[in-house]
């Protein structure tokens, strides 16, 4: 079954991530995050209280520091705040029409949760909410506390 | 008596397995652009475009025998399986032979053939290649 959505393609490196539209609550460059000893940075924007920013490599993995080429921050809107995505680039696609992830390629901690394509270009889709779940999972994988279903 | 016909698919490092006539829709000689979709099972991390719909790539060789990936497959067949006509690919590593199955082939999956239990329908022996797995397609691409 298809869905049809309004997404915004993030470039991480070789990685086409669509988040529809709705779940971006603004984008700030990346230079206005600010590192401390975590495997993330932190942003602040117009004075409210700070938010996580990861950033992700084309697999996926967590990649501190981040490359230089990362330079915009996409502050996306989940239940538990909002927090940012490093990318390249950003574009809006407008309406898409997506499929699930086939099953033979989903494993639990996933953050992909569908494809869609246009032009002979896939592109993998994700959410807010799926991309917080899996930073989280990686950040207590990387502390070597194993990790509850959401 | 009763017969049916098949197709025998060559997966590599010996493997070999058959899918029934109906269910080979597409044969691709030539590799099509492949995407790699991170976080995916190693043997089942790629899909293409075909026809508008997006296919999963699945590799039997290293699903099975945890041998490497093919980066660019010599030959993929388009298979379709379930009620609503749901397709997935696989690596090939020759083109798949035509061939006839009858029922006093049926024979049971060899002891060391235990790692196609889970994908298998049915066994039988063929005169050149020994026991040789059905696919059960839908148990293959509806679960990692």
């Amino acid at each position: 079954m298809s869905e049809t959505l309004e997404y915004a393609l993030l470039s991480i490196d070789a990685l086409s991530l669509l988040l529809p539209q709705r779940q971006i609550e603004l984008l700030e460059p990346a230079l206005e995050v600010r590192y401390e000893e975590e495997p993330f940075g932190w942003i602040e924007v117009s004075g409210k209280e700070p938010s996580p920013v990861y950033c992700f490599s084309q697999q996926l993995a967590l990649l501190h520091p981040a490359p230089a080429h990362r330079r915009i921050c996409v502050l996306l809107d989940a239940p538990k705040g909002p927090f940012g995505i490093l990318c390249d680039q950003v574009t809006l696609m407008g309406s898409l029409s997506s499929v699930p992830l086939p099953p033979a390629m989903r494993v639990p901690d996933t953050p992909i949760l569908g494809l869609a394509h246009q032009e002979q270009q896939v592109f993998c889709i994700s959410s807010a909410q799926a991309l917080w779940n899996y930073a989280e999972r990686l950040l207590l994988q990387d502390q070597g506390i194993q990790a509850t279903s959401p | 008596m009763s017969e049916a016909e098949a197709w025998l698919l060559e997966l590599g490092s010996d493997l070999r397995a058959a899918v029934g006539l109906w269910e080979l829709i597409h044969l691709i000689p030539d590799p099509p652009k492949l995407f790699e979709i991170p976080r995916c099972p190693p043997y089942c991390s790629r899909v293409f475009l075909w026809q508008e719909e997006i296919l999963p790539l699945m590799d039997l060789q290293t699903r099975l025998l945890h041998q490497p990936v093919q980066p660019v497959p010599k030959l993929i067949a388009i298979l379709g399986y379930g009620e609503e006509g749901q397709l997935g690919a696989l690596t090939l590593r020759t083109p798949p032979l035509r061939i006839r199955v009858r029922d006093e082939q049926a024979c049971a999956l060899p002891e060391e053939q235990v790692h196609w239990q889970r994908f298998t329908l049915a066994c039988f022996l063929h005169e050149d290649y020994g026991a040789v797995p059905i696919l059960d397609l839908q148990g293959l691409f509806a679960s990692p």
